[in-house]
């Protein structure tokens, strides 16, 4: 993965009002993810997807538990109820656009689509391997591969300029969205090009 | 129940003087100057997307109901509902009874012109089903009974404080005048209506053909919230709205918020590709797409095909010297601004709306120099006052036949002022012709020599102080003996006392010093 194509999307994400870290190795993105979550919840649940490739592969539940945080998996039949209630909402993204700081998210089993959106705060994980430079380029991506029923594309918190055209922060959706992304297990992104 | 006039006044002249002789409305409206250069600040690359942009566009009008035919399948395909409504009439009765038959009583929607354009929240709240607009500029006009007066920011014409009053109805406490307190206490209060609904209802910004991916573009994330818990989702979608291929969205995407807001991106976008499917616990298990005509098909082929090219950015509404300051409400219209002064009259099928709009534009050709897509809307809206003098509804094709050719067709690119509206047969069509031509002819060569010139102004000022007795002193308010039509709606400023060739005279003499 091309370093600078990390460091532009943490530029861009940044601009747009993301909280961004990384890139950091799996353990440092794991127990980071797991502690701005619970932090963020404020004690509220934490609502995490089951079968979610980047949260599972981090072992991000199992972090998120023994950092403390009660779970609402999305494996729950009480999700639907609950999910207006919880305090912070994990999900991982497909790929991250550079340009633009923005982040993929499909939904399917486990994956619910409104982990990013109802909890007031969202915590994202995504790979360095999974960013891409352009609008487009996530476009050939998401063409390449089966659509999902859905796929939001996130590039900040929700936002309104309906008052005024003042910029307020956290109309309906999340006030914060924190970002972790995850190193190559090659040493990309970090500092050390891979061969 | 249609919306009450906002603006007051029977004819657009007289409600355009109510909007500038209000005073909080003028100052709402200097909020609009930050959308100003919006596109051409963010991007570089915005001249090559805009002319991707405005050729994918024509590609897909071009064959448009082929289109169309195509997007149906393809989402038929993945389980989504497709209604073909050929009216407003249709589109309402088409979702009603989809609430009547599924049984939904609570609805919450996300902003979206063609639904503004069929009346749909107060057609669903006439049916007993309670619709809530979650966009917080929608929201707040809403609660004050009116429409939205920008596609963009619905309630741009509201100050704070009167943003503060119209909410102040549905609070229990105290509503301070403060941006912050006014976006949290909105987001507790529609929260409740989100995690209630069983219906979502949303516009669509796009649908792809290729793969039916039906896109939402917000910011507030009100588009995500509505497709998420409701268990009945029905998307109305003008049939413009198509775009062949899903990977037009890597140009028309971008395109669309940089002109809209000025931002590479919206901070959310959902591409939704069908009903939750197996496994899934949230998201619509029913989800109906209307497709939406009213007039537009008739337009394809036709000299106002490239209308359909629209996008709905807002970006003619922000630039236009008229919209600026009278704003949406004086339209008495749901498109207003440029591009609604060209859509109205043709959307209207019998005929008796927006005729008086093409005439509310100074022609020059701003909407035009601003539009991504590259519609020709000064020429659009000369050729409309020509096809609006027939009484009746616009005849698209009657446009083409004894009308004169295009105007500045056979011109070479880049002259004129970026828009061919000053080659434009307005002039010479008009009845009293020869009495023009006279008065420019005695004009052109009292202006050929310098004292001519010099005599003309002093008859200018001379007849300024005439006007100026009924106007102001910098202000000529006056109807003009003989151009009663034209002056009647137009205010002139009132020359200086002395002209400029005068003081540089007395200067130059040695009379007057520097």
């Amino acid at each position: 993965m091309n370093e600078s194509v990390v460091e532009r999307f943490l530029a861009a994400a940044t601009e747009n009002g993301i909280t961004v870290h990384g890139p950091l190795d799996a353990d440092a993105a794991t127990r980071v993810a797991a502690e701005r979550s619970v932090t963020l919840a404020g004690g509220r649940r934490v609502a995490v997807p089951v079968g979610d490739p980047n949260v599972e592969e981090l072992g991000l539940r199992d972090a998120l538990a023994w950092a403390g945080a009660e779970l609402l998996p999305a494996s729950d039949v009480a999700w639907r109820a609950e999910i207006g209630d919880a305090g912070a909402g994990v999900t991982g993204a497909r790929a991250g656009i550079a340009a633009t700081g923005t982040l993929l998210l499909p939904c399917g089993p486990g994956r619910p689509r409104g982990t990013h959106i109802i909890p007031p705060a969202h915590v994202c994980v995504v790979r360095a391997a999974d960013l891409v430079a352009t609008i487009e380029d996530a476009i050939a991506l998401q063409s390449r591969e089966p659509h999902p029923s859905t796929m939001s594309w996130v590039s900040g918190p929700s936002r309104t300029a309906d008052l005024e055209m003042h910029l307020t922060i956290g109309v309906h959706g999340p006030r914060s969205v924190d970002v972790v992304v995850v190193a190559d297990a090659t040493g990309a992104g970090d500092g050390t090009a891979p061969a | 129940m249609s919306h009450e006039v906002i603006t007051p006044g029977d004819t657009l002249a007289a409600r355009a003087a109510s909007a500038v002789a209000d005073v909080e409305l003028q100052h709402a409206l200097r909020n609009l100057d930050r959308r100003l250069f919006t596109a051409r600040t963010v991007e570089e690359s915005f001249p090559h997307l805009k002319a991707r942009a405005a050729a994918l566009r024509r590609e897909t009008l071009a064959d448009l109901p082929a289109w169309i035919d195509r997007t149906e399948r393809v989402l038929d395909g993945l389980g989504v509902h497709v209604h073909r409504a050929a009216t407003p009439e249709a589109a309402r009765r088409i979702i009603v009874e989809i609430a009547r038959t599924e049984g939904l009583t609570r609805a919450v929607k996300s902003k979206s012109m063609a639904t503004e354009e069929i009346d749909l929240a107060d057609a669903l709240t006439a049916a007993g089903i309670e619709t809530v607009e979650t966009d917080l500029g929608e929201y707040i006009v809403q609660v004050a009974g009116e429409r939205p007066s920008h596609m963009i920011v619905p309630a741009i014409h509201k100050t704070l404080a009167q943003v503060a009053e119209v909410l102040q109805t549905r609070a229990d406490g105290p509503l301070p005048v403060e941006h912050e307190a006014i976006t949290a206490w909105a987001r507790d209060h529609l929260r409740a209506r989100f995690l209630a609904a069983d219906l979502g209802i949303t516009g669509g910004n796009f649908v792809a053909a290729d793969t039916g991916t039906l896109v939402l573009v917000t910011n507030e994330g009100n588009g995500d919230l509505c497709t998420i818990i409701p268990r009945v989702q029905v998307a109305v979608v003008p049939v413009e709205k198509v775009i062949s291929r899903f990977s037009d969205l890597a140009t028309l995407l971008p395109l669309l918020t940089m002109s809209a807001t000025g931002q590479r991106i919206s901070n959310y976008v959902t591409m939704i590709n069908g009903p939750r499917r197996a496994g899934e616990i949230d998201g619509p298990e029913v989800l109906h797409v209307v497709l939406l005509d009213h007039g537009r098909l008739r337009l394809v082929g036709t000299a106002y095909e490239d209308m359909l090219a629209c996008i709905r950015c807002g970006a003619c509404l922000n630039v236009c010297p008229v919209f600026r300051r009278i704003s949406g409400h004086a339209y008495d219209a749901v498109y207003s601004g440029p591009m609604g002064k060209v859509l109205t009259p043709l959307l209207s099928l019998d005929g008796t709306e927006g005729r008086d709009l093409p005439g509310a534009s100074t022609l020059c050709g701003a909407c035009t120099e601003a539009c991504p897509v590259e519609i020709p809307l000064a020429d659009l809206l000369v050729r409309l006052r020509t096809d609006l003098r027939s009484p009746g509804p616009v005849d698209p094709l009657a446009a083409e036949v004894g009308a004169e050719p295009p105007a500045g067709h056979d011109r070479q690119p880049g002259e004129g002022f970026g828009s061919r509206v000053l080659d434009s047969p307005l002039v010479s069509r008009r009845p009293a012709r020869h009495v023009r031509s006279t008065a420019f002819d005695t004009w052109a060569r009292l202006w050929a020599t310098p004292s001519g010139y010099a005599r003309s102004t002093r008859l200018a000022r001379l007849g300024a102080r005439v006007g100026a007795r009924r106007g102001t002193k910098h202000w000529i308010r006056a109807r003009v003996p003989g151009l009663g039509g034209w002056t009647a709606t137009r205010d002139a400023p009132a020359p200086a006392a002395r002209s400029f060739r005068d003081r540089w005279d007395a200067r130059a003499d040695g009379r007057e010093h520097w």
